[in-house]
């Protein structure tokens, strides 16, 4: 009846585990205590679970983001307090394999419950504004790929209460990860959440693709598109290519591990190195889909916060094509020690070095956008001028650790894991916070705190150097990764210092949920109404804070790359047409979230071998779908006149603040504002240039 | 490499005047570095590799960080005097810097890549006036054992060699994918079970060396390490010699114990060794479920020509 | 809005275009499907020799049942091809007849994969064998739900076309399944001159 499933799965050896799991439920307890005292069922299930608009969806999105950003981080200070405990004489507090579980949670959740859902948060929130579309082109399956992406964060959530989580680190290899060496259900409840969430990042990437290749307002020619509009579709495209590979290669770990089928065992013809191969197939262009958007983002912060055009559009596009492409050409760098001949290891190791070459363009390409602005130190700023640095450090890292001469030696040693994480943190962590800081106003009308986004910046920043340093340092003393204990003093130093640094981004963590209420509180203070807070320069910024559900209410005309600049310079910006339309706009459904629901139920009965209940739940999707496809009446009318009374009310607000006096003599596409926000007349400006 | 160990300390030191530098060694445990103090040729040439790419790579990081900070600093809106051009935002003469910078050190570091690559390949044998020792290293839950074929004695958790003699190690598992390095010597090479891989070290000087397994293989992975010893001729002999007296044989029945998962394993030393144990190991995994059957006898480790299987090339 | 049938079929021809922008999301989803099925292959290619002491292809295959497969599945192309000129020329009861047809045809090719699966499975070659084995039906299997899942689609349009008839939706959701229906051909050519053809030639030569 419930196939593996007993009452032991309920019972933890570990205090440690007890004490999270009753953290867990007593805050779940509040929440839905909370929502049912202030009567809020009602208003969430119309507004938000139903809910087929980007806007909210991309905010779904982010919330799952920071609620895994805790964990994964309580995940990771674990570790570091485990690796500081640890050492001579001492061995720290925990067990070998709630340490495993640790890191392999740690790994597993900010990519793909931290890093992706905020990635395709923010995509959800800014590219339809910023092309010019009312929605994103398939609405209801935007909302499928939400849940799906809730339902599988609820499954890792749930192995904390039920059973265990992976042992086998966040790659899973085999044959490690294979029945035979990992029997619990830990690993199987890795591969379910994977694999749901990675079936709705595929679906997300499809929509994508889609919405940016069809849906983009007249006049916005592909070379035309904002730099972040391009990132994304670059990063869509290699979704959609790449993400398979994993989908394939869990579904064949899974039949390994329940069916007997030998495709990676290490016995009977199987494998191992198969799926070490599909894996990275699929993980070298994460890598890429994981920062390609950040470097959207930054590119869109240093021209608004420059008030300067962007350097190098043409460069920054084809450079991005250019990583997008060698991305898939790479992956043998991941297993150098594997025992290829030196040729096959040289070329996957010039191949990576070469992508070095685009990514170093773009980053001259911001460093002389900067150059002749005029540059405002609000918080994205800060994260991109933060980003340079430091990523340029792990860019180092990594063209050393690209040449397989140097990798037989670094390899799985601590220098690998500061390595990726001097890359991925200020890549793309620092990306997202920018992006976040940026689109912040326009999703909630009001600014985030400058006061405590310094501090949390500058917790962030100084912590990440005192915890990274420390293992590239340790790496060089050969230091390998994933140890619960060892009994070399010199390690034991650097590695308390490492937690020191996690200490302190902690700080930074904190400073920025303190950030999110401060503003929150004072966020009359804090409102933005005229929809602008930036002196932007791209098509988001000609609507109000918070858009209206339509988005546009007359779709924009395009004739520039800044596109909403040169409305302001010539006089179109705020324009408003002779008479408005009826806006036809998709309704909000409960299917997607039933879909979710049963994903949900399916992952957890395969975990636990209840194949009844798993049949169940693919025979209630196939039936949630069908019904669906007999529903004919899936939009509603806004009419126009509620359209114009919308308008005139934004008008009005853009009037009071003076908007129309300030934007009606720019003549170049530079800032509307001195710092002190004073309009200055833009003829006394300086215009000269290098040649070129 | 005993030579480079003095410079490059000092190259550390001075970065923080004021302190002796021998302060500085001793609070930061800089000789631990081991990557930068090596003991074999391979080692060396890996550092080597990496300190020149990391030279070139200050190309790189000093004009990035330099035009960073200085543009940051420079054009901040606060400074008015500043030249102000916003509509600029394309120059072909900065791009062909911008893309010509970077391809030419990609140039540099491919032909590096090339060269240490090939020069570094695990399978290549290195070049010495001794032979090579042969080893046979298996990778076990959660130790090694190292087989010296050519002397018919085995060791678990402790491996010996002469100086200045390369070693021929060949790599197989006899569970999950382990990672054989010892960072003074030089390259890490996967250990994996139905497969043979093959390292080549050389020590240049005498010494203890720390050696482990790098790659995550279960709860007893922290303690998964082993004592490389760097011996004169002499006493390495002597070392063969005290593993054929100790009078305990790693016959088939002491084989199936050692391959139950166990951890923390103080080194032991074994007087005898099957022939051909290390093929048939890895061709059991081929052809059946990894398991020595229990019929099994010592003639069927010679028996097929096993080791010429699973090539991981 | 003027709704004169001829005006009507136009709406539908325009929804089913294969660029409009649904049916282009639809394509971005085959391409990740292709790279689904290339891991597959990709599997089978790197164990099709790893027999582990079991059978081998020339022990499991047998060229009649494959052909006869094959046939059944280029045979239900046409026909949906066929339902799609209905489509176009506006005929409701002649694309009813003509998905039926379909869905027999692919029904005639499960029927039979799965038969000889069974079969297999019998003389001892199941899945868990050998590698070469597992690719096989992973493989050949993970095809074959493709087309189990296209002919509960195929019913499901047979149904909306009975119906509702000929609406711009639903001509639309047609040429998205033709898209599929056509793919899984594809697929299945590949299929065969990786898995059959190969293991025939070394199982007819050995």
């Amino acid at each position: 009846m419930f196939g593996k499933l007993t009452l032991d799965a309920f019972h933890h050896s570990s205090m440690i585990i007890v004490f999270a799991n009753a953290i867990m439920i007593g805050t779940g307890l509040a929440v839905v205590a909370a929502l049912t005292y202030y009567r809020k069922w009602g208003y969430l299930y119309r507004e938000w679970f139903t809910t087929v608009d980007h806007k909210k969806i991309g905010v779904i999105y982010i919330v799952i983001a920071l609620i895994f950003l805790l964990r994964g981080f309580i995940d990771a200070s674990m570790v570091r307090a485990q690796q500081a405990t640890a050492g001579p004489g001492m061995d720290g507090y925990l067990e070998a394999g709630h340490f495993a579980e640790l890191f392999t949670g740690h790994g597993t959740m900010m990519i793909f419950f931290m890093a992706m859902p905020f990635l395709v948060g923010l995509m959800n929130i800014a590219i339809p504004l910023q092309i010019g579309a009312r929605d994103v082109s398939f609405p209801l399956l935007n909302a499928v790929s939400v849940w799906l992406t809730a339902a599988a964060g609820a499954l890792v959530m749930i192995s904390l209460l039920v059973g265990s989580f992976s042992e086998a680190g966040w790659s899973g290899y085999t044959p490690f990860s294979g029945l035979a060496h990992s029997p619990g259900p830990g690993v199987d409840y890795w591969i379910w959440a994977l694999q749901i969430s990675g079936i709705s990042t595929t679906l997300t990437g499809v929509n994508f693709v889609t919405t940016i290749l069809k849906k983009r307002a007249p006049g916005m020619t592909l070379m035309r598109m904002p730099m972040f509009t391009w990132t994304v579709l670059c990063t869509s495209i290699l979704i959609v290519v790449s993400f398979p590979a994993l989908t394939a290669a869990l579904a064949l770990l899974a039949l390994d591990r329940s069916a007997g089928t030998h495709f990676f065992t290490s016995i009977m013809g199987g494998d191992q190195m198969l799926y070490i191969n599909m894996f990275w197939l699929w993980g070298h262009p994460e890598v890429y889909i994981l920062v390609l958007p950040a470097f959207g983002i930054f590119s869109e912060v240093v021209t608004t916060y420059c008030n300067k055009r962007l350097f190098g559009y043409t460069s920054m596009v084809w450079a991005t094509m250019a990583i997008a492409f060698l991305s898939f050409g790479v992956w043998v760098h991941h297993f150098y020690t594997m025992g290829q001949d030196p040729l096959r290891n040289s070329i996957f190791g010039i191949a990576t070095m070469i992508i070095a070459i685009p990514t170093g363009v773009k980053i001259y390409d911001w460093i002389w956008t900067m150059f002749r602005g005029r540059i405002e130190y609000k918080l994205p700023m800060l994260w991109t001028l933060g980003f340079l640095i430091t990523f340029v450090m792990g860019g180092m890292s990594g063209v050393l650790l690209a040449i397989p001469g140097a990798d037989y030696k670094m390899h799985n040693s601590l220098f690998l894991v500061a390595h990726f994480h001097n890359v991925l943190i200020p890549g793309t962590m620092f990306g997202l916070l920018a992006g976040f800081y940026y689109w912040f106003p326009k999703v909630f009308g009001f600014r985030l705190d400058e006061k405590w986004g310094r501090h949390s910046f500058w917790g962030w920043l100084v912590g990440f150097y005192v915890a990274f340093v420390p293992l590239y340092m340790l790496g060089i003393m050969g230091m390998p990764r994933r140890m619960v204990t060892y009994d070399n003093p010199a390690w034991h130093f650097w590695l308390v210092i490492a937690a020191i640094g996690a200490m302190i981004v902690a700080y930074g963590i904190f400073a920025m949920f303190m950030q999110i209420y401060v503003s929150w509180r004072d966020r009359e203070k804090n409102a933005d109404l005229t929809g602008d807070p930036w002196g932007g320069r791209t098509l988001e910024w000609s609507i109000p804070s918070p858009p209206p559900e339509y988005n546009f209410a007359v779709v924009p005309e395009v004739r520039d790359r800044d596109a909403f600049m040169e409305m302001k310079v010539s006089n179109r910006a705020y324009e408003r047409p002779a008479a408005y339309e009826d806006i036809h706009m998709p309704k909000s459904t409960p299917m997607p979230i039933v879909v979710a629901a049963l994903s949900f139920v399916f992952g957890f009965a395969y975990v636990w071998h209840i194949w009844w209940l798993a049949g169940l739940c693919v025979l209630g999707t196939v039936a949630a779908v069908i019904v669906r496809s007999f529903n004919e009446e899936t939009e509603f009318v806004i009419p126009a006149a509620e359209v114009e009374a919308d308008e005139d009310a934004f008008h009005r607000r853009l009037k009071d603040a003076d908007v129309f006096e300030r934007i009606k003599d720019i003549e170049e596409y530079g800032d509307e504002r001195t710092p002190n926000g004073q309009f200055v007349e833009p003829t006394t400006r300086a215009t000269s240039g290098l040649p070129g | 490499m005993r030579t480079l160990r003095v410079p490059l300390i000092v190259l550390l030191a001075l970065s923080l005047s004021g302190c002796s530098s021998q302060w500085f060694i001793d609070t930061f445990h800089l000789n631990e570095l081991v990557t930068f103090f090596t003991a074999g040729p391979i080692a060396a040439y890996q550092r080597n590799v990496m300190l020149f790419t990391f030279m070139v790579m200050l190309f790189v990081l000093v004009p990035v960080v330099g035009f960073t900070l200085w543009f940051a600093w420079h054009y901040r809106a606060g400074n008015q005097k500043n030249t102000y051009t916003p509509n600029w935002h394309h120059s072909n003469f900065l791009e062909a810097f911008l893309w010509g910078g970077p391809v030419a050190i990609i140039l540099i570091l491919a032909l590096v890549t090339i060269v240490s690559t090939f020069d570094l390949d695990p399978y290549k044998p290195i070049e010495s006036e001794n032979d090579p020792i042969r080893v046979q290293a298996i990778a076990m839950d959660w130790k090694w054992l190292f087989i010296y074929p050519d002397y018919g004695v085995a060791a678990v958790n402790e491996m010996a060699m002469p100086v200045d003699t390369p070693l021929q190690i060949d790599l197989t598992s006899v569970s999950v994918m382990n990672g054989f390095m010892i960072p003074r010597l030089g390259s890490q090479i996967m250990a994996m079970s139905g497969m043979r891989t093959r390292l080549h070290l050389m020590a240049d000087e005498k010494g203890e060396f720390f050696g482990k397994n790098y790659q995550y293989s279960g709860d007893g992975f922290a303690n998964q390490r082993f004592t490389a010893e760097s011996l004169s001729q002499a006493d390495f002999d002597a070392w063969v010699d005290k593993a054929r007296s100790s009078g305990r044989p790693l016959d088939l029945n002491a084989y199936r114990s050692l391959v139950e998962p166990s951890r923390n394993v103080d080194p032991i030393l074994y007087s005898s060794v099957p022939d051909g144990l290390f093929g048939y190991v890895m061709h059991r995994f081929q052809v059946g479920d990894g398991k020595i059957p229990p019929d099994a006898v010592p003639s069927d480790l010679t028996a097929d020509d096993v080791a010429q299987h699973g090539h991981a090339h | 809005m003027a709704s004169s049938p001829s005006h009507d079929l136009n709406r539908v021809r325009a929804a089913a275009r294969a660029d409009s922008e649904v049916n282009f999301g639809f394509w971005a989803y085959l391409m990740s499907d292709v790279v689904l099925f290339s891991m597959l292959f990709l599997a089978y290619v790197n164990l099709s020799q790893r027999y582990a002491g079991g059978p081998t292809p020339g022990d499991i295959f047998s060229l009649h049942g494959v052909f006869l497969e094959t046939m059944a599945l280029l045979a239900s192309s046409l026909t949906f091809g066929l339902a799609m000129v209905s489509l176009h020329q506006g005929k409701k009861n002649h694309i009813i007849g003509w998905l039926l047809a379909t869905f027999l045809l692919g029904g005639f090719f499960l029927w039979h994969e799965v038969s000889e699966f069974v079969h297999i499975i019998h003389e001892g070659a199941s899945f868990d064998r050998s590698g070469f084995l597992s690719a096989y039906f992973g493989l050949v299997g993970t095809h074959g739900a493709h087309v189990f899942f296209g002919m509960i689609w195929l019913l499901t349009m047979v149904a909306q076309v009975a119906l509702r008839g000929l609406t711009p939706a639903i001509g639309s959701r047609l040429a998205r399944l033709s898209l599929f229906w056509h793919f899984l051909d594809l697929v299945w050519i590949c299929v065969f001159s990786t898995v059959y053809l190969p293991g025939l030639i070394q199982g007819g030569s050995a």
